[in-house]
């Protein structure tokens, strides 16, 4: 089998879905609005920066 | 139909199906079974996209094709009807359901459909982990043996229990739930069945009984499949069946099927039950209430309104506006134009009272980003903690008795965070009327996150009256407008399905990698947008036509509203992005330019604008330029004349805010 792929969890629903699954489109006027779309739910949200990354690398995380 | 079926030609048979409730991670267990290889492509006919792989890891490698997750197949929505008519346009495949083990009732309700459509299937009982966390036992041995189907338990995002799909496929079979429905529906499905086409075989039954249900959007299916003899018959035959039962046919279809669901959760699922009667848990029930949810949601506005209102835009904004701006960057920032840019107008440019840093960057970062921040951190508490879900679930009674579908709120909810956003997942919703319905109220009366920032800000600043009257009015104008259309455009309700994940306690480090991530996407999205439109400000400054707009809408903006003259700047970047406008307002209330009456005024109408440009975009992307437009008209003189109307009444009343 492959390796199975990086999940989040949704901040509305709480469902798990790999993180690849970023929205089909976004902001128009946001080139770099990365966000993701949660597949049950619909909810959309801002996952990651280069704050946020550099962030999530410094401060230890409990498992969400 | 032809088309779907001129689809699933392009497929060597057999294919394998990958089918199941929307989130259970069927797109893990297909990047598992098919490796890299897959392809993406619109379902014919709509806009749902559907993955084809070929299943590398299994005997034969089949074709395999990803479905979009669905709950019925009678379908809500163009996602689940892509579902259904896949698994009709493939009478030959065998379906690998995958279920959350979490959620069994969801995932044997469509075993029984499954069952009744005569398709082989394998089971996967995936998310175990989740399942064990919650204290969540099924008997998979028991449970495949009521079915007659393989049950495959698995952690697919674990890579767990996938390796038994490949050896247990051979195995795959009908399902077999025995439904009681009425024996009128059994002698009408009977009798509908005999008029399917023999070609169908065990579908026949399925069928019968989706046809029985009313379900519309087999009407395509039905004209290729069935004379218009038969047709009629069917129709004759489900009238008379509606009747017989005093109920509709597909009510007593889905109850008879929940029913033969419920006796077999009885026998293979067990929950050991965390203990009842937890704080968390009882806040998590009252949260929902109808009635006892209004206290919590006053509470949580009332925390935000002392966190967001006072501390941010009160004590944060002095320290950025005051300290660091007032006394380190704009003076530095003059001082450095008078040394190096010989031109007024260019010094003007970047320092004058239209300028780049002593306005676009004055107002993005001294006001509304301390604002927006603790807005930020109070949003990602909410999220965390599993309010918003529970606030969706409560709005949910409102929406209804607008007359809108359950699923509506969801969009209404994601607009807190950002409309352009909103806008896009109103594609969630199955009718094309309230698509459009949920854009207009959101472009209407839904903050985003920077505007309600801003909006908290002000009403902090102003007496209590000031909040419940702003937020009775928008609430007032969304339900009422709400309820207006939905009346002109009816549409069917569907189920709102929404899983409830339990109360948590937010984590400190969650917050703060969220409020970053956040904050570098509202600085990067508003801050050009911020300078332009102060470039424009400056451009129609130097060019005279901004003293002329000023006096050309002073009847709308000082007789009509009641505001002072310089209000039109605000309205004028308003078209831009709601929050620059608010943050001009807020920097006229702080200036003392503004009494409470006039803040409301102003607050008031710049919720009720269109939120910012790109929303505008979105709109005319989603909706066609002539539906966004005609939005765009209505909305923009609603709000003045809103805005004029709580003018006079607030003036009327002799209110003092």
């Amino acid at each position: 089998m492959s390796e199975p792929a990086a999940e989040v969890r949704c901040p509305l629903c709480g469902g798990r879905f790999p993180g690849k699954e970023a929205c089909a489109s976004g902001c128009p006027l946001a080139g770099a609005c990365r966000t993701l779309c949660c597949p049950h739910c619909h909810y959309r949200f801002v996952e990651d920066s280069l704050v946020a990354g550099w962030l999530r690398r410094l401060l230890p995380q409990r498992r969400a | 139909m032809s088309e779907a079926l001129d689809f699933a030609a392009q497929v060597p048979s057999p294919p394998l199906l990958l089918v199941g409730n929307p989130n259970v991670g069927k797109s893990v267990i297909f990047g598992a079974l098919t490796k890299r290889y897959v392809t993406v492509s619109n379902y014919p006919g709509t806009t749902v996209e559907i993955t084809r792989g070929r299943g590398a890891a299994l005997p034969g490698a089949p074709e395999i094709l990803d479905t979009p997750g669905t709950n019925s197949l009678t379908p809500q929505s163009e996602d689940e009807q892509v579902t259904r008519d896949i698994l009709l346009a493939e009478p030959s495949a065998v379906v690998l359901q995958v279920g959350d083990t979490k959620n069994l009732r969801r995932v044997l309700y469509l075993t029984a459909q499954l069952g009744e459509l005569g398709r082989r299937q394998l089971l996967i009982l995936n998310l175990q982990d989740e399942a064990q966390d919650l204290g969540i036992r099924v008997e998979s041995a028991e449970l495949e043996r009521h079915l007659g189907v393989p049950v495959v338990p698995a952690t697919a995002t674990r890579g767990t229990g996938l390796d038994a799909i490949p050896r247990r496929l051979g195995e795959a079979r009908r399902a077999r739930i025995d439904c009681p429905y009425p024996a009128a529906v059994e002698r009408a499905a009977l009798e509908v069945a005999a008029l399917l086409p023999p070609a169908l075989e065990s579908a026949r039954r399925g069928i019968a009984l989706m046809l029985l249900s009313a379900d519309r959007s087999l009407a395509g299916w039905a004209q290729v499949h069935l004379g218009a003899p038969a047709r009629r018959q069917v129709e004759e035959l489900r009238a008379e069946l509606d009747r017989s039962l005093g109920c509709s046919a597909a009510t007593a279809i889905a109850r008879a099927r929940h029913r033969a669901v419920a006796e077999l959760l009885r026998l293979v699922f067990h929950v050991k039950r965390a203990p009842a009667g937890s704080l968390r848990e009882r806040l998590g029930v009252l949260a929902m209430h109808p009635v006892w949810g209004v206290p919590v949601l006053l509470v949580v506005l009332g925390v935000a309104y002392e966190f967001v209102g006072v501390f941010g835009a009160g004590t944060l904004v002095k320290l950025v506006e005051d300290g660091l701006f007032g006394k380190l960057i704009n003076p530095g920032a003059t001082a450095l134009a008078a040394k190096l840019l010989p031109w007024a107008w260019l010094r003007d440019l970047f320092v004058g009272p239209y300028g780049v840093v002593t306005m676009a960057l004055t107002y993005a970062i001294a006001i509304v980003l301390p604002v927006v921040g603790t807005f930020f951190v109070f949003f990602g508490v909410l999220e965390d903690s599993g309010y918003l879900p529970r606030l969706a679930v409560m709005v949910n009674r409102v929406f209804r008795a607008m007359g809108l579908n359950g699923k509506a709120v969801l969009p209404m909810i994601l607009g807190l965070g950002c409309d352009t956003m909103a806008t896009l997942t109103t594609r969630i919703l199955p009718t094309r009327k309230e698509r459009a319905l949920v854009t207009l109220l959101l472009a209407l009366g839904v903050p985003c996150s920077a505007q309600l920032g801003v909006i908290l800000a002000m009403l902090g600043a102003m007496a209590p009256l000031g909040t419940v009257v702003w937020a009775g009015v928008v609430a007032g104008t969304i339900f009422g407008v709400g309820w207006a259309a939905a009346k002109l455009m009816p549409g069917r309700t569907s189920d709102f399905l929404l899983e409830v994940p339990p109360v948590r306690v937010p984590s400190l480090v969650n917050i703060l990698i969220k409020t970053a991530a956040r904050t570098e996407w509202y600085l990067k999205e508003a801050v050009p947008l911020f300078v332009l439109g102060t470039l424009l400000l400056f451009v129609l400054d130097r060019s005279g036509a901004l003293p002329r707009l000023e006096r050309w809408s002073e009847p709308l903006v000082v007789g009509g509203l009641g505001l002072p003259a310089k209000a039109a700047d605000s309205f004028l970047v308003g078209f831009l992005r709601r929050d620059y406008g608010a943050a001009g307002f807020f920097a006229l209330q702080r200036g003392g330019a503004l009494d409470g009456v006039q803040s409301l005024v102003a607050l008031t109408v710049i919720t009720l604008f269109v939120p910012c440009i790109a929303n505008f975009f979105v709109m005319i992307k989603e909706r066609g330029w002539k539906t966004a437009v005609a939005m765009v008209a209505f909305i923009v003189p609603f709000a003045f004349a809103v805005g004029i109307a709580l003018n006079w009444a607030l003036r009327a009343f002799g209110a003092v805010l």
